[in-house]
């Protein structure tokens, strides 16, 4: 791959790949460490390979975050490492509780539906066309809207369900399911 | 028929699939207009995609947790794997990373219109606030609420007052050269100082000017430019103290227009078409092809762009909240954000030359208006016409060598 073509993507991507890798691992320094090894891996790519650069990063982006997230102790060192990030960045204490739990109910309710449900609706909320995203999970492009609609719908029964349960054990089960 | 929940999803994220959707567009439209029941399931569709952005925007990055900027970002990738750091890049690299450029606000009207050869009203296009780009790489459309701006048009004088703030800090450091016409893409080429690409699918031979290349740089004065805001009701957030007397140095390099069919004479600099009347209809087969390498501003390395650009969001009518999630999104070191009337204009996003660009049409009755601009290896690209020509500049656009 040609370094002014590599360089161009880097800086188009770089930033939107950063917040879908934050979105799922919760965590600055991985989701950076994550961010730079999708676009390592992008550099080693082949030019033949490459029909849609960003779809490909995307893929492998999202791959690389929920490996790093499947490992639960992982989880739960991020979670913890995101509360001290939140009050050491000198947010009102009560707000950055909140925001943290809140971020844990979001996190929970994507990691009960299907690995590319919960993928789908990080990448789509993060601003991906829906050409990139069926790149991104190799599904049609025709097929994005239903699997959006039916997502969406799953994670608002998820998330609702959830608030209707009270003392419900922190990090639901770890859904590997495809 | 009604329609199933799984096309008005595609429609709501105006995303049907390009081969259908010219068609499929216009009759889901027309059905929606004549079905309460669609309008409704559209509606509720539409508010559960709102309450789902919500919820996955807690998972953003919040204070403290933002990305390094993309230059850092990408230095740190070069320490990890030297290879990457190419023999020819070097040079751009380390000026990149000593400098620390920054990206800010300048007047985007003269970006858009030398790259944009058609242009909306002022009042709309510039949406009275400051933007620039530091090295741009992406392209975003951000649609302008109208009306708001016209309330602040009306107010003309606040308009007035800020051309006056600017221009009275403003110091030109290099003039724009006189516009040159080239015989072919080469000869351009050699005056512009970057490769000149046309479009093969077109048999005529264009009329190219290469034109400006100016550098300019002025000072800010915080007190006067946060009057101003808060008079034209932007007082939130408030302008960081960082940016007083920051001084910021612009330099607009040369670009080309070509000019394929029967064109107004744009060798004065100018870029308006009057697209009304017989003076539209003669120049209905007008297309302009413009390119230019990106623009780049040199500032102060303390200046907050995000917050700045939350400010220059609100002229487009945008809430402080929304207008802060907006800008969040965008990164503003390498993103040129295109201003479109919200009920002015539809845009959509196309695949064109290999990446991701806009197409934005601009339906007026008797002259419809249509820019396809997309950004490639650091050049910004656009093609503007009358009529409906838009597949002939995706045509054009995809076959430029």
């Amino acid at each position: 791959m040609e370094t002014t073509d590599f360089q161009s993507l880097f800086f188009q991507h770089y930033a939107l790949v950063y917040r879908v890798l934050f979105r799922v691992v919760g965590n600055k320094e991985d989701a950076q460490d994550l961010a730079l090894e999708a676009f390592w891996k992008l550099w080693q790519q082949s030019p033949a390979q490459l029909e849609n650069p960003a779809g490909w990063l995307f893929r492998v982006a999202t791959r690389l975050g929920y490996n790093a997230l499947r490992a639960a102790k992982r989880r739960e060192r991020y979670e913890l490492e995101t509360a001290r990030q939140a009050l050491e960045s000198g947010q009102d204490p009560d707000r950055a509780v909140e925001r943290a739990d809140e971020r844990r109910r979001v996190r929970g309710v994507l990691e009960r539906m299907t690995e590319r449900d919960a993928q789908l609706l990080v990448l789509r909320y993060s601003g991906l066309a829906y050409k990139e995203i069926a790149a991104a999970l190799d599904i049609s492009p025709n097929s994005v809207g239903t699997l959006l609609a039916r997502a969406e719908e799953a994670f608002e029964k998820l998330y609702s369900d959830d608030s209707h349960s009270e003392g419900r054990s922190e990090g639901g089960p770890h859904a590997s399911r495809r | 028929m009604h329609l199933d929940d799984e096309i008005l999803r595609a429609y709501l994220d105006r995303s049907l699939e390009p081969a259908e959707s010219g068609a499929r567009q216009a009759d889901i439209q027309d059905h929606l207009n004549a079905c309460p029941d669609c309008r409704a399931r559209l509606a509720a569709l539409a508010a559960r995609s709102a309450r789902l952005q919500a919820h996955l925007a807690v998972l953003d990055p919040g204070p403290g947790e933002a990305a390094h900027s993309a230059s850092s970002a990408f230095a740190l990738l070069t320490t990890r794997h030297p290879s990457l750091s190419g023999k020819e890049n070097l040079g751009m690299l380390s000026s990149l990373f000593t400098r620390r450029w920054r990206p800010l606000w300048i007047g985007l009207s003269a970006l858009v219109l030398f790259t944009v050869a058609f242009s909306f009203p002022p009042v709309r296009a510039w949406a009275g606030s400051l933007l620039a780009q530091f090295r741009v790489h992406n392209i975003t459309v951000v649609p302008v609420d109208a009306t708001h701006l016209s309330e602040l048009g009306t107010s003309s004088t606040i308009i007035q007052q800020i051309s006056q703030a600017i221009s009275d800090s403003m110091t030109v450091t290099k003039k724009p050269m006189k516009p040159q016409v080239a015989p072919n893409a080469a000869e351009a080429g050699k005056l512009a100082g970057f490769t000149v690409r046309l479009p093969q699918s077109r048999t005529d031979a264009p009329r190219i000017t290469v034109e400006g290349g100016s550098a300019f740089e002025f000072v800010v004065n915080r007190a006067r430019a946060q009057a101003l805001l808060n008079e034209a009701g932007f007082s939130q957030p408030q302008l960081p103290a960082s940016i007083d007397k920051a001084v910021i140095k612009v330099n607009i390099p040369v670009g080309i227009t070509a000019a394929y069919g029967d064109c107004p004479n744009l060798d004065e600099g100018t870029t308006t078409m009057n697209a009304s009347g017989s003076a539209g209809r003669r120049f209905l087969n007008c297309v302009l092809l413009a390119e230019i390498p990106s623009p780049t501003v040199d500032t102060p390395p303390n200046v907050d762009v995000e917050q700045l650009a939350e400010i220059g969001l609100q002229f487009t009518g945008m809430s402080p909240e929304e207008a802060h999630a907006y800008s969040a999104t965008v990164d503003w070191a390498s993103t040129l954000v295109v201003p479109i009337p919200r009920n002015g204009a539809s845009y959509k996003q196309v695949g064109v030359d290999g990446v991701t660009g806009y197409l934005i049409q601009r339906p007026v009755d008797d002259a419809p208006q249509y820019v396809l601009v997309w950004v490639k290896s650091g050049i910004i690209y656009a093609i503007g016409g009358l009529g409906n020509g838009a597949d002939n500049a995706l045509a054009m656009a995809n076959s430029l060598k």
